[in-house]
């Protein structure tokens, strides 16, 4: 950490969104339009803020900000090469699910604040998805720090030298996955803004102006956030040959952040019960199970 | 926010009245880049340049809040009595766009254009009054604690609101009026606010605009039976054809806006890709041009997109059938029996009724009807896959006749039986009683009534996802026709 990492830090996180928002329109439509990207911007810019006639104005107005700060935090625990490790420290990946914590009540504040019947129940939702898909975030993350004997992110890529925790243990990565991808509502798992179902973006139905902007922001910096830490602590991180470790990191990033987005595509939105009893019986038990494995893993192989 | 032409594909749309509506019309929003949303979102207006009256206290509420941010653009499309909406907007003139004025200015005929003075005079201002104690929207509906046990014991507070008129999820001019029990629908009503106005210009236009080619040939045959002539048997095929080119674009369509309720990007894609060949067949508005009463179709030039589409809906089929579908409609919704259901609806659940069994002119090309015994959503869904596919196979095999004026329907009126005309349109038969009066002829589309109370049955008892979804998989007109 330096004076220069704060800097840093936010230029990653615009630039980063900048990319990831070029790639959604990729996965939409199938091809690049920066320009408009730009225009919407600026849209959101000028127009003014409003709120709606009924609402709770600390829980709404602060909600997009808490979003953006989670979703920094959560971002800066991501370590993107050995020059540039984020914030490094060694509780690293317990931090980086703390910040993914804070999405939640980010998410209710605005669903609740609105107060808007629909908004509500997007609020509601998030809140019991993700007490049930925290314990799986945590939990994995328990498992995938054991062969490092660190919850040192940076110490979690060095592990990864030879081999990447994906083939290790690919069943850690197959409870991440849906899990970070919850966290971050994207399709098909985003039930708290479910476009048309719950008016046009669910809990966050109401925002105009930079409020709106602030909320689009951050739902991609989240995004490119629980990319970088799967491409950190299950595919090797800046590990790889012939490119620059930066490159590795952020090719692997990018190419999470395809498949998150192309899976969102390829299924119908997921449904809530679905999710829940999913999270109950198959996330939670399987977690429990994925750090009892990766003990023996750790034991047989990695002493 | 003025922007120009090509950045708006970027900009979330509301859709006035709703996205099938201008689909059925022969201007396909998609094609354009405009994505529908709701009215929170939208930063673009697309509303036809009158608006039917009970759609102007809505459509007034949405354009207050854009707080005159957003942009209006005005097209020629499907009203049937309505005001003009610069005037519905209480805006000057000069503020809407008339963004298709030069493509459409051949279609000068059909009604004005915003902001243009000439129709300020026009009727509908009784509509202001009447429904403006819908409120149409939830955002004005406060959350009342009543503290009933709900069916699990919970003392839970319910949630009242309204969705529509203007949804963007459901046809514009539907109003649910919900009443949500934690996220659990406990009680629901489907409320159909349209109704088309007066024939203008002594042309009678389609009472439901969701079926214009429809409705145009069932006033056409109509015509014609008082007239006591049969149209040629090249006119009755290439009608046929329109028909069931029609019903293909409708069900798709439809299936496209399914797709986007469901958040299913691959669903829209792969419909989309069936729908837009049809566009360049589907012509609403030809009929009434014509001299002969014969549909603008060209057997020669619909050769090449009739393949294409048909090569596409086996895709749509496929993926509807498909698991990932099941998982999220498979007894979805289900109706015990179908209770004065007709139309798609009536064939999921296992009726054979379908108007197109008793006529020659579709006994001659092998009509075979599609059914389904669940009456759930995916049964609901997989009838229309199969009538699309069966449609475009009809209207293949139709033009081909119509080309070489296949003598099968000599002298067989076709859409006409003994109590008047009735054509089976996408949502079941639409029908004209004898004596037909050229200017007041006695329209029924039955069943619509109890489709709109079946549709709010099957969503009681659903979480909200899926409530939302059964009442789309019903596929409800927002016009009601007849008495």
């Amino acid at each position: 950490v330096s004076d220069a990492t704060p800097f840093a830090l936010l230029l990653l996180a615009v630039s980063g969104a900048f990319v990831v928002a070029l790639l959604e329109q990729l996965a939409a439509g199938g091809r690049l339009a920066p320009g408009a990207l730009a225009r919407t911007v600026l849209v959101r810019v000028r127009e003014p803020i409003s709120h709606p006639q009924v609402y709770d104005a600390w829980l709404f107005h602060l909600a997009p900000t808490l979003l953006l700060v989670a979703a920094v935090a959560a971002l800066a625990m991501v370590p993107w090469a050995p020059g540039f490790r984020g914030i490094d420290v060694e509780s690293g990946v317990i931090l980086f699910a703390a910040a993914l914590a804070y999405v939640t009540p980010a998410v209710f504040m605005a669903g609740w604040g609105a107060g808007r019947p629909l908004a509500v129940v997007g609020a509601f939702r998030f809140v019991a998805l993700m007490l049930g898909y925290a314990m799986p975030i945590a939990m994995v993350t328990t498992a995938v720090a054991a062969p490092a004997e660190s919850l040192r992110p940076t110490a979690i890529v060095e592990v990864q030298h030879a081999v990447p925790m994906a083939l290790v243990q690919p069943y850690s990565l197959a409870l991440w996955l849906p899990a970070v991808m919850a966290v971050a509502f994207l399709p098909p798992f985003d039930i708290a803004t479910a476009r048309g179902e719950l008016g046009g973006r669910g809990a966050f139905d109401r925002y105009t102006g930079i409020e709106a902007g602030i909320v689009e922001l951050a739902r991609r910096i989240l995004l490119l956030a629980v990319a970088g830490m799967t491409a950190a602590l299950f595919l090797g991180g800046w590990h790889g040959p012939l490119l620059p470790d930066a490159a590795w990191m952020a090719v692997k990033t990018l190419a999470v952040v395809w498949l998150m987005l192309w899976a969102g595509r390829r299924f119908p939105r997921a449904e809530i019960d679905r999710l829940l009893a999913f999270a109950w019986k198959v996330a939670v038990p399987g977690a429990i199970g994925a750090i009892v494995l990766a003990g023996l893993t750790t034991l047989l192989f990695y002493r | 926010v003025v922007l120009t032409r090509s950045s708006r594909a970027t900009l979330p749309a509301l859709l006035v009245p709703d996205e099938l509506s201008w689909t059925l019309w022969g201007q396909d929003p998609a094609l354009g880049g405009l994505a529908p949303a709701s009215a929170e979102e939208a930063r673009v207006l697309l509303a036809p340049a009158r608006v039917p009256s009970p759609l102007v206290a809505a459509l007034r509420e949405e354009w207050q809040r854009a707080g005159g941010g957003a942009r209006v653009e005005a097209r020629d499309a499907p009203v049937a009595g309505g005001v003009a909406l610069a005037e519905a907007l209480e805006i000057g003139g000069g503020h809407a766009h008339g963004g298709g004025h030069d493509e459409h200015a051949g279609h000068g005929g059909h009604g004005g254009h915003a902001g243009h003075d000439e129709h300020a005079g026009h009727g509908g201002h009784g509509g202001h009054d009447e429904h403006a104690g819908h409120g149409g929207h939830d955002h004005h509906a406060m959350m009342a604690i009543v503290g009933e046990p709900s069916a699990d014991g919970l003392v839970m507070e319910p949630i009242a609101f309204t969705l529509g008129p203007l949804s963007g999820v459901l046809p514009g001019g539907l109003a649910v009026d919900v009443e949500l029990d934690g996220d659990v629908v406990s009680a629901c009503t489907v409320r159909a606010l349209l109704r088309a106005g007066p024939a203008e210009h002594g042309q009678l236009a389609p009472p439901d605009p969701l079926a214009p080619v429809t409705w145009t040939t069932a006033l056409r045959v109509a015509e014609e039976l008082e007239r006591g002539d049969v149209a040629e048997p090249a006119v009755q095929w290439l009608r046929l054809a329109a028909v069931e080119v029609e019903r293909a674009v409708s069900h798709l369509a439809w299936l496209r806006s399914l797709g986007r309720l469901l958040g299913w990007g691959e669903l829209v894609r792969v419909a989309q890709e069936a729908l837009g060949p049809l566009l360049a067949l589907h012509r609403p508005r030809a009929p009434r041009d014509s001299q002969d009463g014969a549909p603008s179709l060209s057997p020669h030039t619909a050769d090449a997109p009739l393949a294409e589409a048909r090569r596409a809906a086996e895709r749509v089929v496929r993926l509807v059938a498909g698991r990932r579908f099941a998982g999220r409609t498979l007894d979805r919704g289900r109706l015990a029996g179908h209770p004065g259901l007709v139309g798609p609806n009536a064939r999921a659940a296992g009726d054979v009724e379908d108007r197109r069994r008793a006529d020659a002119l579709y006994a001659a090309l092998g009509f075979a009807a599609a059914e389904h015994g669940d009456g759930d959503v995916r049964a609901r869904a997989l009838v229309r896959v199969f009538e699309v596919r069966e449609a475009l196979r009809l209207a293949a095999e139709a033009l081909a006749r119509a080309d070489v004026a296949a003598p099968d329907a000599q002298g067989v009126p076709a859409f006409a039986d003994q109590d008047g005309v009735a054509v089976e349109g996408p949502r079941g038969p639409v029908r004209i009683r004898r004596p037909a009066n050229a200017h007041h002829p006695d329209l029924e589309a039955p069943g619509s009534a109890a489709a709109l109370e079946a549709a709010g049955r099957a969503a009681v008892g659903q979480e909200w996802a899926s409530a939302l979804v059964t009442l789309a998989s019903f596929d409800l007109s927002p016009w009601r026709v007849g008495t």
